[in-house]
């Protein structure tokens, strides 16, 4: 018997030990280099770029999960040069959402660090809700660049774009877009012309109120008083007594 | 013995790798999973059929509070797909639970992960959503898997429900929803045929438009059209030309940009009219941003009243790049007086003249005097109304004629314009009117004003020698 429990003993010792030995990177890796040619057989890109024909096939997959897979590995496939074109031929459109606007925002953000003039200005032309979005996204990947383009941006698309700008900038980068109100500004039509509205001055305010009033202050006197409800609001919000007494 | 022992403990050492093996490591911190979930990822993934290769920094095997610490957008939102296609159904249930809790709910992340949670536990996500918000988003996502049941679920909640799940159904199925169309009722109407329209688009795009046409709910819809125009600009346009929809917008812009010489071909074989005009007006603003000369030439060949609607186009194209074009544009605006299409209109109803009057005020007006008096009224209106001085200065040097009671009496009629001259000087102004009704209808309003807003200065201006005896009568009157 105490030879069982010893042998039993022993068993469970080196058992535990085998456990605990940590696990060595190279197993990481042949588990995913099995499942790394597994994808490649599925979404490789050598017969012919026929992405119309993958998309199709993935809404033939059986499961969502399936289908969630295939659509993220494509739209992170498409090689650079050929992002454009996956956009003007209307792509995403062959799936059903909620993949359609997966697929497309990977898309889309992928064109928008390759070439993100050409993609902004496709997404003007599509008149896509999310331009601010991207143009958010290109001012933080190079604002140099986002604000040269904004110069020389159509008049007609001009306070919409800046719009769009400053509202995708406070949700990624609200110090940027203040620093840009800042910077950008028009005394007669104040920061960003007649795109600097009630909102986003109050958002912008409220990120940090002490540079806000700070950057008010080199305002024209006009601007100033426009954008006096806006401190006013978020001094009540802080402090009422403190908003009531401004 | 001790060959017995060596014998166990290598059969331990087996054993305990190989439950390490299959376990994976511990579990990611965050993840609200048993010990095992890891290793269970694992069969997930593998049992998620054939895997494809993920690019772009994107990993797939990330844990919730990795992906919830990445940035709003593409690699957030496919992270947390990825993470969802592999999550266990009581993870979905939390994820969901603490979005729908969140304040800013983030409806992209929340449509992946209904449609994950509904396929892997259908009575879980269910009872989460019952008597929710959420319940139309569930709906939609059964609905891709059992149509049927997703319906018969729908109905018993009621015509809504029944309706956008219908509409969802569409999208993949459009001739079983339009079967069921003559079922719903007119609030719901026009999202199934929304939805139908998108289901045909897939399958033919003329058919959808056609079906949007004579649906009796919409007209053509512009997101259809920009979906076709992607495919095929050139027959989506004509579509939109001949069936005189406002689509054509759209289809025009996007042939625009993918061939401007067939967009210029199907432009000129358009009928005279609105359209047409303003198609040639983008045209114009495009060749501006390559050319502008050559812009301002091709302007020039149109017939007089396209010709003005294309030099107004091209005028705010040039704000950076050639000023001196734009000022001889404008220039020849003004010579050319008001656009014999658009009657009644000036061209300071655009925004570029008004823009160049407000910053060179003299020569824009000048060249009005000169050439196109009609334009003297409401060019002053404008430059008075932002610089009291200098158009004082140049209205109070014109003649006492007519011409200058036609430009003084809106001047002064403006409580905007009154404000920035004074009222001293509103009243010199009205003084030079020469015709006396004017004159005296003009005076009795402004005096008035200036007695209520300043009575201190008003009698200065009464004792003083510019007051008129006309107006000194009046002032009597009102006493």
């Amino acid at each position: 018997m105490k030879m069982f429990l010893f042998v039993l003993l022993t068993f469970g010792m080196t058992a535990l030990i085998g456990l605990m030995i940590p696990m060595d990177s190279s197993d990481e890796v042949i588990v995913e280099g099995e499942v790394l040619s597994k994808r490649k057989t599925t979404i490789g890109k050598s017969e012919g770029h026929n992405y119309r024909k993958e998309i199709s096939s993935v809404n033939h997959l059986a499961t969502s999960a399936e289908k969630v897979r295939a659509v993220i590995a494509l739209a992170s496939s498409i090689p650079p040069d050929e992002l454009e074109e996956a956009h003007t031929n209307g792509l995403a459109k062959m799936l059903g959402e909620p993949l359609r606007s997966l697929f497309q925002r990977v898309i889309s953000e992928r064109w928008l660090e390759h070439e993100p003039a050409k993609m902004v200005s496709w997404s003007f032309l599509m008149k896509n809700e999310d331009t601010g979005f991207y143009l958010a996204k290109w001012a933080m990947l190079d604002r140099s660049d986002s604000e040269e383009y904004l110069s020389e941006i159509s008049p007609e698309l001009e306070n919409e774009a800046k719009r769009g700008l400053l509202e995708g900038l406070i949700e990624f980068d609200p110090a940027m877009a203040l620093e840009m109100a800042a910077q950008h500004y028009q005394p007669e039509y104040g920061p960003f012309g007649g795109a600097f509205g009630d909102r986003i001055a109050l958002e912008l305010a409220r990120h940090d109120l002490d540079r806000f009033l700070e950057i008010r202050e080199g305002w024209s006197e006009k601007v100033r008083e426009e954008t006096a409800a806006t401190v006013t609001a978020v001094l009540l919000e802080r402090d009422v007594s403190v908003g009531l007494a401004y | 013995m001790k060959l017995v022992l060596v014998i166990s403990g290598l059969l331990g050492l087996v054993t305990g790798l190989g439950l390490r093996s299959k376990r994976g490591g511990p579990p990611s911190e965050g993840e609200v999973v048993d010990q095992n979930h890891a290793w269970e990822l694992r069969e997930a993934r593998a049992s998620n059929g054939p895997e494809a290769e993920l690019n772009w920094g994107i990993r797939g095997d990330l844990t919730l509070d990795d992906v919830s610490a990445l940035p709003k957008g593409g690699r957030r939102w496919a992270e947390l797909a990825l993470w969802a296609a592999s999550a266990y159904k009581e993870e979905l249930a939390a994820r969901w639970a603490f979005l729908s809790r969140s304040k800013s709910q983030n409806q992209e992340e929340l449509a992946v992960l209904i449609q994950l949670w509904v396929e892997k536990d259908l009575d879980g996500a269910l009872k989460h959503v019952n008597g929710t918000s959420a319940e139309m988003g569930f709906l939609a996502a059964f609905a891709k898997l059992d149509p049927e049941q997703a319906l018969s679920l729908a109905k018993e909640r009621g015509e809504y429900f029944w309706g956008t799940t219908l509409a969802t159904l569409a999208e993949s199925d459009p001739g079983s929803a339009l079967a069921l169309l003559g079922e719903c009722s007119a609030s719901t109407r026009s999202q199934v045929v929304t939805g139908i329209a998108a289901g045909l688009m897939k399958i033919d795009p003329k058919q959808a438009m056609d079906f949007l046409k004579t649906s009796g709910v919409f007209g053509p819809d512009s997101s259809c059209m920009k979906e076709w125009a992607l495919i095929d600009p050139e027959e989506a346009f004509q579509w939109a030309v001949e069936n005189k929809s406002d689509t054509a917008y759209h289809a025009g812009d996007i042939l625009m940009a993918k061939s401007p010489q067939a967009f210029a071909k199907r432009v000129e074989e358009m009928p005279t009219g609105r359209m047409k005009n303003e198609f040639r007006a983008k045209q114009a603003r495009t060749k501006a941003q390559e050319d502008p000369d050559a812009a301002v030439r091709w302007a020039h060949e149109m017939p007089v009243g396209t010709r003005m609607e294309m030099l107004l186009a091209i005028g705010p194209e040039l704000e950076s790049s050639d000023v001196a074009l734009r000022r001889e544009i404008l220039s020849s605006l003004i010579r050319g007086g008001v656009d014999p299409i658009y009657e009644g209109s000036s061209i300071l109803d655009y925004g570029w003249p008004t823009q160049e009057l407000e910053r060179n005020p003299r020569a824009f007006i000048e060249l009005a005097g000169e050439y196109n008096p009609g334009l003297l009224p409401s060019a002053a209106m404008h430059w008075a109304g932002r610089d009291g001085d200098g158009s004082y200065e140049w209205l109070s040097a014109l003649p006492k004629n007519e011409s200058f009671d036609k430009i003084a009496e809106p001047l002064v009629r403006s409580d905007w314009v009154v404000k920035e001259l004074g009222y001293e000087r509103a009243v010199s102004l009205v003084n030079k009117v020469s015709n006396v009704d004017s004159r005296q209808a003009m005076g009795n309003m402004i005096l008035q004003k200036w007695n209520d807003q300043d009575p201190e200065s008003f009698r200065r201006y009464l004792d003083s020698e510019d007051v008129l005896p006309e107006q000194l009568q009046w002032w009597e009157e009102q006493r």
